[in-house]
């Protein structure tokens, strides 16, 4: 595992070249496209950094999400930019969020078929009240699960388990963008101040 | 009765027995036996007595070991005992006796004994010699067998080992007997057999149902990553329990992404060219005085162990205060290897002026 250190690093370097190739695509931008090129380069360089140093981590859904989400904005330049950013280019991802539910729902639908086919030999064995307590706490973290899956990107067709690994390494990098981004714009800031009372 | 225990006292005695610390002279036919010397004389044996079942209920016994105790006028069953069935050698029993004690005891549940020699009468030849077996590599090749069958083959293999959860222990099998007939079907056998098999070993006081096997796999894949997340996440250390925990997540990551969005944003309102240009902005530093120790004491010197010697050139130019702020010495080191790696951006590095 690198320390946080490297990986700030890192961060960074990658963060100010996308910068530069961003800016090298559009001129004269307004001060939300400003916000928004920033994010994104910010993001797209979080997840080029994962890809070169863990190769295995391409693997992880949010890398590609968030390259996918950035190559599909409205204009073309963004496309291009991203994949300027990362060396190569980005095959077509269609994303099909349906292809999960399909299957979780499917999965679903036999295995309740089966508890009906079978439920007549089965004989009730825990009485119904003696699982309602947990059904309750469940339900619980079922929400919270679901709202977690819709913050981390691409983590809407996980399973949990994946999806606690995913949330894992969103928050690490979101710990380094935002330290980083700190750092700059304290510098940034800072030196403005400094221009406007000199 | 008495003609039972004594035949099964015969064949006790004349089998070699090991010893436990039990003594010999048990009044009512509690006899040390060994698991091997039952094995090695099935005609002895019978019918109901299934030894190894005999093993695990006598561990069950050894709970109550009181009661049995008096049942036969014993007034001591070793505590020893259980730790003799630990080490899985010999195991105490009483003899014929159980047969009888069983149903008094309550807990014991007649069903499960009762389950576990029926179902051992109606499988004995499918029994596996090999108790070493995994369930689960048992269970897959083998969809067909009886569920039942599979359960008595894991109460077999149950190692006797935690002993905590008998009242669990007692809820949860109580399961057994309702999926009698069930067929072990995709869902849970498809999600451990994709391609590896995990392999799971129920403990004892666990239940060996497939599902509740595979739900407890999940369930501490599912334990382990919250650890991991709470020491990521700051102030999660009291927390237990995934639902507080995962609102935690979910405020922590929501604070996250906040933060950067107004980061950017404010980068953005006093940076209007995107350029970034952080050599300018430091060697600016330098004619401003001490701004560098204020980031210092902001960034909190998170770069520990660049040694200022490795930045080129520009560290002559700096106030001696500065070499303090780790932080921006280290950003100049890479932004000049950043610079070396680019050359095609050097149009862009000719903006070095900041506007105010």
């Amino acid at each position: 595992m690198r320390n946080s250190a490297q990986l700030r690093h890192e961060f960074l370097k990658a963060w100010i070249k996308s910068l530069k190739i961003y800016s090298n695509l559009k001129k004269n931008m307004s001060i939300s496209h400003r916000k928004n090129a920033i994010k994104l380069s910010a993001d797209v360089a979080i997840a080029s950094i994962t890809q070169k140093a863990k190769p295995s981590a391409s693997s992880h859904r949010w890398t590609q999400s968030l390259m996918a989400d950035a190559a599909s904005s409205d204009d073309g330049t963004n496309r291009i930019f991203v994949e300027q950013t990362l060396g190569y280019k980005l095959g077509n991802r269609k994303k099909s969020p349906t292809t999960g539910l399909m299957t979780k729902c499917s999965k679903k639908i036999l295995r309740n078929n089966i508890r009906v086919f079978l439920g007549k030999s089965r004989k009730r064995t825990t009485p119904k009240h003696a699982k309602a307590g947990s059904i309750i706490a469940n339900k619980g973290v079922e929400k919270r699960t679901r709202l977690l899956k819709r913050l981390v990107p691409g983590g809407e067709d996980m399973d949990e388990i994946s999806l606690m690994e995913e949330a894992l390494d969103y928050i690490a990098l979101l710990q380094v963008q935002r330290d980083v981004l700190k750092q700059v714009a304290a510098v940034a800031e800072s030196l403005r101040n400094l221009k406007s009372v000199n | 009765m008495g003609s039972q225990e004594n035949g099964d006292r015969v064949v006790f005695s004349s089998s070699s027995v090991m010893n436990t610390a039990l003594e010999p002279d048990n009044g009512a036919g509690l006899l040390p036996i060994s698991s091997e010397s039952i094995f090695k004389s099935p005609s002895c044996l019978d019918p109901f007595w299934d030894p190894s079942n005999l093993r695990i209920q006598g561990e069950r016994i050894g709970n109550s070991s009181m009661v049995l105790g008096s049942e036969f006028g014993n007034s001591h069953y070793p505590s020893s005992m259980l730790e003799n069935q630990v080490s899985g050698s010999s195991s105490c029993f009483p003899s014929s006796g159980l047969v009888q004690v069983l149903p008094k005891i309550p807990f014991l549940g007649s069903r499960n004994y009762s389950e576990m020699v029926t179902s051992y009468n109606m499988d004995q030849s499918s029994l596996p010699p090999n108790h070493g077996n995994n369930w689960h590599s048992q269970i897959s090749p083998n969809g067909k067998r009886k569920r039942k069958n599979v359960e008595m083959e894991n109460q077999l293999k149950d190692p006797p080992g935690n002993s905590s959860d008998s009242p669990d222990d007692d809820g949860e099998k109580k399961c057994i007997r309702g999926h009698s007939t069930k067929q072990i079907k995709d869902g849970n056998a498809a999600e451990l057999s994709k391609e590896n098999y995990i392999h799971v070993r129920a403990k004892r006081g666990q239940a060996t149902n497939s599902h509740s096997l595979a739900e407890r796999v999940r369930r501490e894949k599912i334990s382990e990553r919250m650890k991991l997340l709470q020491e990521l996440v700051p102030g999660c250390n009291k927390i237990t329990g995934k639902a507080v925990m995962l609102d935690e997540i979910i405020n922590y990551v929501q604070s996250l992404q906040q933060q950067v969005e107004f980061l950017s944003m404010k980068l953005a309102s006093v940076n209007p060219e995107l350029n970034m240009d952080i050599n300018g902005m430091l060697s600016k530093d330098t004619r401003g005085g001490n701004v560098g120790v204020s980031l210092g004491q902001s960034s909190g010197c998170p770069f520990p162990g660049l040694p200022l010697g490795t930045i080129p050139g520009a560290a002559s130019s700096f106030h001696p205060a500065l070499p303090q702020n780790l932080w921006s010495n280290e950003l100049i080191g890479i932004l000049q290897m950043g610079y070396d790696a680019n050359p095609s951006s050097a149009g862009i590095n000719g903006l070095s002026k900041m506007e105010p």
